[in-house]
């Protein structure tokens, strides 16, 4: 029952993220959203998926004291609330974001899977790429998600905004392993290490594309990207204290 | 319901001093006020009975059953107003009161209209049905809180601090209000300010920095000072004097001159006149008096 009553409070979302995906898979998404042939799970469950796992406990702030204790009066955990808020969230994310995807590739003829893309470069020390890159983007997303619901007030709009931003730079993962996509470009990417590692690793081998190039370099652009999105992470969090300063806290993380 | 509260103590895990020190309180049906000055502890206590907090010590039993043990019983037959106000501020009153039964687990819809619509006609919100909670005055987002305490007829009522901020007129309503919703029920009702308890209980505590510092029914309370209650308009010397020498429970400026109300065995300065006491002087002789 509460979590009907949260899925029904994200109606106004479901309505956004079903124009605001339809609308970004049409301009820019070439390929299959949810999951491009061309990568692995294995850097979703690093730079995305942790992002999205850490919001679960930061989604505990939706809710006030006041809702908490209404809550363990009524005996409800708090956790149970928490949990309600989030699923329905990603209930009302997944559908528009599922129903996007299956309309275009139903209505337009070039978006069918990409052809395999093989990794240009596997880094050395891959999984301390992907455990770090993992850190930096769940602070930025965390970040990201305090900022906006202080803003907005709306629990909705990161995640909305996460997937936004996760269709918007899907369309480079291809020019970016051939090197085709300018360094400035990719380095204002926030899931920088999965166009680069990919199943290959397993494989320890790879390929160098048609471009022909010889520079590695991942190394740099990798760094260069972690320390922007740091940056970013600790200049939100900042902003955000400065808002929540100017209101009170309670009201900002209200209903 | 009895309550019967044993031994409570209560310290905060970065606190220095006890918030509740070995509370021993019985509380039988009516309204029960519990009075004490800012940080006494009153919330504390009111937090650990309405089963949000936990005690460090000490036992709470409500007709003869341990609280902790049959904790969601007596979360079923519970109400609770925190001192908050904030409610939620961009519901309204039925949406508000929604969530709540949902929160209750009701879950048919005809029910749940049925129980939103008796709690604010209870609470004289008819007509504002529309308005967010965000747009209420303080008096009726207090009154909101009543409503929501009162969705499942909760048997206890537990009230903290509501009158505060309140003006005149919302404080009396919203007082008369609680007098009409106390029968049959056990409301434990917190304040600072005696006139409420003055207009609402028989039964009270006074706490004071965790401890109980009185409990019982409230003339008991007042006549411990009668016939030692004196009230005298002097000099500034006498005042000065008065509050070396006695327990002085109010100073207001008459024309210049400090009109002193002080509780002594016997008058201390010439000119004094024995007054009756009201339950505002036995309070504050009961936290020792006024400092300033």
């Amino acid at each position: 029952m509460l979590f009907l009553r949260s899925l029904w409070k994200t109606k106004y979302y479901f309505l956004i993220a079903t124009a605001l995906l339809a609308l970004t898979t049409q301009l820019w998404e070439r390929h299959w959203i949810l999951t491009d042939p061309g990568t692995n799970n294995f850097f979703m469950s690093c730079e995305l998926l942790v992002p999205f796992l850490v919001l679960l406990p930061v989604s505990f702030l939706l809710y006030d004291n006041y809702e908490i204790e209404l809550g363990l009066i009524n005996g409800v955990s708090t956790l149970n609330l928490a949990l309600c808020k989030f699923f329905s969230t990603v209930v009302a994310t997944l559908i528009p974001l599922v129903a996007s995807c299956l309309l275009v590739r139903s209505k337009v003829y070039w978006c069918k899977p990409s052809s395999i893309v093989i990794p240009l470069t596997v880094p050395e020390h891959f999984q301390l790429y992907l455990a770090l890159s993992a850190v930096v983007t769940t602070l930025f997303f965390a970040s990201l998600f305090l900022l906006l619901r202080v803003v907005l007030r709306n629990c909705y709009a990161p995640v909305g905004l996460g997937i936004l931003v996760f269709t918007l730079f899907q369309p480079r993962m291809q020019d970016i392993c051939s090197l085709n996509l300018p360094f400035s470009q990719a380095l204002f990417d926030p899931f920088i290490t999965r166009y680069l590692i990919g199943d290959a690793v397993a494989n320890a081998g790879f390929t160098v594309e048609a471009t022909g190039q010889v520079v590695d370099p991942f190394p740099h652009l990798w760094t260069y990207n972690r320390l922007l999105f740091v940056g970013l992470a600790v200049v939100i969090l900042a902003v955000t204290c400065i808002l929540l300063r100017r209101e009170k806290l309670h009201e900002s993380f209200g209903d | 319901m009895n309550i019967e509260i044993t031994n409570l103590t209560k310290i905060y895990p970065r606190g220095k001093k006890k918030a509740l020190d070995g509370v021993n309180i019985t509380i039988g049906s009516g309204i029960f006020g519990l009075i004490g000055r800012n940080g006494a502890g009153k919330t504390t206590l009111m937090r650990i009975l309405a089963t949000i907090m936990k005690s460090t010590d000490g036992k709470i039993t409500f007709d003869g059953k341990d609280l902790l043990e049959h904790k969601e019983e007596f979360r079923s037959s519970l109400g609770y107003l925190p001192q908050s106000t904030k409610l939620m501020p961009r519901l309204n009153i039925v949406e508000f009161l929604d969530y709540v039964c949902i929160l209750r687990k009701m879950k048919d819809k005809k029910e749940r209209k049925e129980t939103i619509a008796n709690a604010i006609e209870t609470v004289g919100l008819v007509g504002e049905e529309k308005k967010l909670l965000r747009s209420y005055s303080g008096g009726m987002l207090r009154r909101a809180g009543i409503a929501q305490a009162l969705i499942g007829n909760p048997k206890v009522l537990i009230i903290d601090e509501p009158t505060t901020g309140l003006d005149p007129e919302e404080r009396l309503y919203f007082l008369n209000l609680l007098s009409r919703i106390a029968a049959e029920r056990t409301i434990v009702f917190s304040t600072h300010i005696t006139a409420d308890i003055e207009h609402l209980c028989n039964n009270i505590c006074v706490l004071e920095q965790g401890k109980v510092e009185y409990l019982g029914d409230k003339t008991s309370f007042v006549s411990r000072i009668d016939g030692k209650l004196f009230e005298l308009t002097g000099t500034p010397e006498q005042e000065a004097l008065l509050r070396q020498n006695s327990t002085v429970t109010s100073v207001a400026y008459v024309d210049g001159k400090p009109q002193v109300r002080y509780v002594a065995p016997a008058p201390v300065v010439e000119g004094s006149q024995p007054v009756s006491p009201t339950l505002e002087d036995a309070y504050i002789y009961a936290l020792g008096g006024v400092k300033r």
